[in-house]
């Protein structure tokens, strides 16, 4: 019995054991095929190893003298493994200048094989038989010889006898640095005979062109005063700088080789048969781009130009639940292409937690409105307080007008509802979260507008001789007032000073009225002035007052002998006349005293020198 | 009759002067108008020429950063960045020149230059009102203390007041002052690859490259040549290869 169970245990075991390995190994997958590697063998091969030939040629072969002809040389080599001579051997008439290089894959049998061809512009001024003799060239690191091809340049050739060549024509030529614009290759049919363009190279510095809006077309043109068919190839190019920008086109000419889709209106004749590879170049078209005015710049401006318009925002629905995320969808609208629209942001507002917006596809043109997309924001309202969807700015640069336009996405009305699950504190979690804006992106400012700030120079204020200069003037003033108060101080201790110079001054002026008295005969007035003159010289030395002094006051301070003698007399009269005639009625005067004119003054003039 | 004659000439010479300074004024201003015109056409070139003959006409924050943005266009980054740092110079508000600088900074992987604490509150207002606060505080403060002795004003607490205020703010804007000084001697390196020199000679070994906008100072000059201090080392380079921020 034991040993039945022993080998029961054992067989599960090792049952359950081989299971295990089983699971252990995988099942072997079948190799999956490289589909990049599928891809490059579904290609036909490259016919890189046939003996490389090289062709040339004059288009037109005849010319008349200055008019232009294309000297093409062709080989059966890419483009990159041909290394042409850095001049051409042309003879000395003949201007050659470099024009356009350009390669494409002829379908020859099962493959493909390189074919690339170089252009020159040649002119000659001078009529003659001209020959380009034969020259080598490298191809797949051999030389090949160009052979010889002759041009004939004479004045009696048929003028209409011109180089083929496509025509650039751009929808606008004045532009700001981002404005989009069509620009048309044409190639006019010939005896109305259309034939396709291939590997069509749009070429200009400072331009972008859009690969993805080229439509191509066969219709009929206005050409040289008539109507006639042409192929159109038709691209979306953006300038992205400014200046007068040159553009050109390049393209193989290649009969019925569209090469993709193509609408065809109108009747034309395309012509059957292999087609003949040839490359083609065009005249420049300038375009003359400006900047955009940084002035008036709006916000919400991402780079749209055009003329945008919004129509009015729409939500999946005007009712929901705090926290959820709502839909809201936008149709901008322009007479240009959008699919390279930087939308705008929506803007971080407290309350919303917002997405950056995702184009929801495109919608048409109809009835005279422009196609557009439809941009989807995507919403969180984290309160249940809000009554609209925030205004979203946004604005566009109109180039018709030439000034900035508010396109703003306005709010929509809807109704948060609360829900129970949502806390307050989950919604100050993401209210934090949306309220963290991400870091300011930096840009050059725009230009300004005025000067600004002048200064009259670089060099700082106070390295300028002037402005140490200038501190001169309050030390001078300060200096100044220094002076003047040791001054005042000294004055104050020494009044007589003072008193001496006033009674200078005084008796000067006391003395011109005296002399005009006595020129006028004044005989009143000049004794009174005499007296006052004599009273104001000796004043200061008792000091008193001028009119309290009396005759022997003055008397007191002539010397002894000018006293006694005439000086005092003449003193003695001039205080008698004038007591008598303050003091007495007699209405008497000394008319001699005016004959004492010059003794009063030398006394005056003894007594002032004392002062 | 000489009081009028005087009256009349010094009015005659006030008028000329007026005159002057408004026709440079104009004149200043007609190259801006010049220089933005060939800005938004795209004439970078003719663009930094007006810009810089309105500079010697009047040296203006908002043609500096102009002149800035114009060389910015022209790829020339050491130009550029001297002159929005010359802006800043001029009005140390100017939201746009620092804005610039930042952006060509982040742009580069160029540093701001290295200032010292002093500098850094120099460039906190703009660079000439230090020198005025500073001389308005020292004769602030100096006139209201010999002010009162000298009128026999009675002596009062807003007296004192004012002397301290004007000696607090003298001394407080000292630093700054020396700020500005100090700073005057930076520079910004003008060409790429500038070879900075162990010695004054163009046969010198290299001690670094410098690039276009990198921040020096300036410490002596010897003929064609000067001495300079980089995060890369000290070393002589020439002198037109360096644009200083204050040109003297």
């Amino acid at each position: 019995m034991s040993s039945k169970i022993l080998l029961l245990v054992a067989t599960i075991l090792a049952d359950g054991m081989l299971s295990v390995g089983k699971a252990q190994v995988p099942p072997q997958a079948p190799p999956q095929p490289n589909p990049l590697m599928q891809l490059m063998l579904s290609q036909p091969p490259m016919d890189v190893t046939s003996p490389v030939t090289a062709a040339a040629s004059f288009d037109p072969p005849a010319v008349r003298p200055g008019q232009k002809a294309i000297y093409r040389i062709t080989l059966n080599a890419l483009a990159s493994n041909v290394r042409l001579p850095e001049r051409i051997p042309a003879p000395p008439p003949l201007e050659v200048q470099p024009s356009v290089q350009g390669q494409i894959l002829k379908p020859l049998g099962n493959s493909l094989q390189p074919f690339t061809s170089i252009n020159y512009e040649v002119r000659a001024n001078q009529a003659g038989m001209f020959l380009m003799p034969a020259f080598y060239v490298e191809a797949n690191g051999r030389q090949v010889v160009v052979p010889a091809a002759g041009l004939e340049v004479a004045t009696d050739v048929d003028a209409s006898e011109v180089a083929r060549q496509l025509v650039v024509q751009a929808e606008r030529t004045n532009l700001y640095v981002g404005e989009q614009v069509t620009v048309q290759v044409l190639l006019p049919a010939v005896s109305n005979n259309v034939e396709s363009v291939r590997e069509i190279q749009i070429n200009g510095d400072g331009l972008f062109v859009d690969k993805g809006a080229i439509r191509q077309t066969i219709g009929m043109i206005e050409w040289k005063g008539s109507q006639l068919p042409a192929y159109i190839y038709a691209a979306t190019v953006t300038p992205i700088s400014a200046g007068a920008l040159k553009v050109s086109a390049q393209g193989f000419a290649s009969g019925r080789d569209f090469g993709g889709p193509i609408v065809i209106s109108g009747q034309v004749v395309i012509q059957g048969g292999t087609p003949q590879y040839v490359l083609l170049g065009s005249e420049p078209v300038t375009l003359n781009v400006r900047m955009l005015p940084p002035e008036g710049e709006l916000p919400g401006f991402k780079g749209a130009i055009g003329q945008l318009s919004c129509d009015p925002p729409r939500l999946a629905t005007n009712t929901v639940k705090i926290g959820e995320p709502l839909e809201l969808w936008v149709a901008v609208r322009a007479d240009v292409n959008l699919s390279r629209l930087v939308p705008p942001d929506p803007p971080r507002v407290k309350g919303w937690q917002s997405f950056p917006p995702i184009n929801r596809g495109y919608v048409g043109a109809n009835r005279g409105t422009n196609g557009g997309i439809i941009l989807a924001y995507t919403l969180i309202p984290v309160s249940d307080e809000l009554r609209s969807t925030p205004a979203i700015p946004f604005s566009a640069f109109d180039p018709k007008l030439g000034k900035f336009v508010d396109l703003t996405i306005p709010g929509v009305p809807i109704t948060v509802l609360p829900d129970p699950t949502y806390t307050n504190s989950l919604a100050a979690i993401e209210l934090v979260g949306s309220d963290r804006s991400p870091p300011k992106k930096l840009t050059l400012s725009g230009l300004v507008m005025r000067p600004g700030k002048t200064v009259a120079s670089l060099e700082p204020l106070q390295a300028q001789g002037w402005f140490g200069l200038m501190q001169v003037l309050p030390v001078l003033l300060f200096g100044g007032l220094w002076w003047w108060d040791r001054r005042r101080q000294y004055l104050e201790r020494h009044p007589e000073i003072v008193r001496r110079r006033r009674a200078r001054r005084e008796l000067r002026r006391v003395r011109r009225q005296l002399h005009r008295a006595a020129r006028t005969g004044s005989v009143v007035d000049f004794t009174q002035l005499g007296v006052s003159a004599l009273q104001i010289a000796c004043a200061p030395h008792f000091p008193a007052n001028p009119r309290a002094l009396v005759c022997g006051d003055v008397l007191d301070l002539l010397e002894a002998e000018e006293r006694h003698g005439p000086a005092g007399e003449i003193v003695r009269r001039f205080f008698r006349t004038a007591d008598v005639k303050n003091f007495s009625n007699s209405a008497e005067s000394d008319g001699k005293l005016l004959g004492l004119v010059q003794g009063l003054d030398a006394i005056l003039a003894k007594l002032e020198a004392r002062l | 009759m000489n009081q009028r004659l005087f009256a009349i000439g010094l009015a005659g010479v006030g008028m000329a002067m007026t005159s002057l300074t408004g026709f440079c004024e104009a004149k200043g201003d007609r190259l801006f108008r010049a220089g933005l015109e060939s800005y938004q056409t795209g004439q970078f070139v003719e663009a930094a020429q007006s810009f810089r003959a309105s500079l010697s006409n009047a040296p203006a924050a908002g043609t500096l950063v102009n002149l800035g943005m114009t060389e910015w266009r022209r790829g020339r980054t050491g130009a550029a960045i001297l002159a929005w740092e010359q802006a800043l110079w001029v009005d140390a508000f100017n939201q746009p020149a620092r804005n610039n600088l930042q952006f060509a900074r982040e742009s580069t992987g160029l540093d701001a230059p290295r200032l010292e604490w002093y500098e850094t509150a120099s460039t906190w207002l703009p660079t000439n009102s230090w020198a005025w606060i500073a001389v308005l505080g020292m004769w602030l403060a100096l006139g209201m203390i010999t002010l009162p002795t000298v009128f026999r004003w009675r002596r009062t607490s807003w007296h004192q007041t004012l002397a301290a205020l004007g000696l607090g703010i003298f001394l407080l804007s000292l630093p700054a002052h020396f700020g500005v000084m100090t700073r005057s001697h930076l520079g910004f390196v003008l060409e790429r690859k500038t070879p900075l020199r162990l010695t004054p000679t163009a046969e010198a070994d290299d001690v670094a490259t410098l690039v276009a906008g990198e921040p020096v100072r300036q410490l002596r000059v010897q003929g064609d040549y000067a001495f300079v201090s980089t995060r890369s080392g000290s070393g002589w380079i020439e002198r037109d290869k360096l644009g200083l921020l204050c040109p003297l």
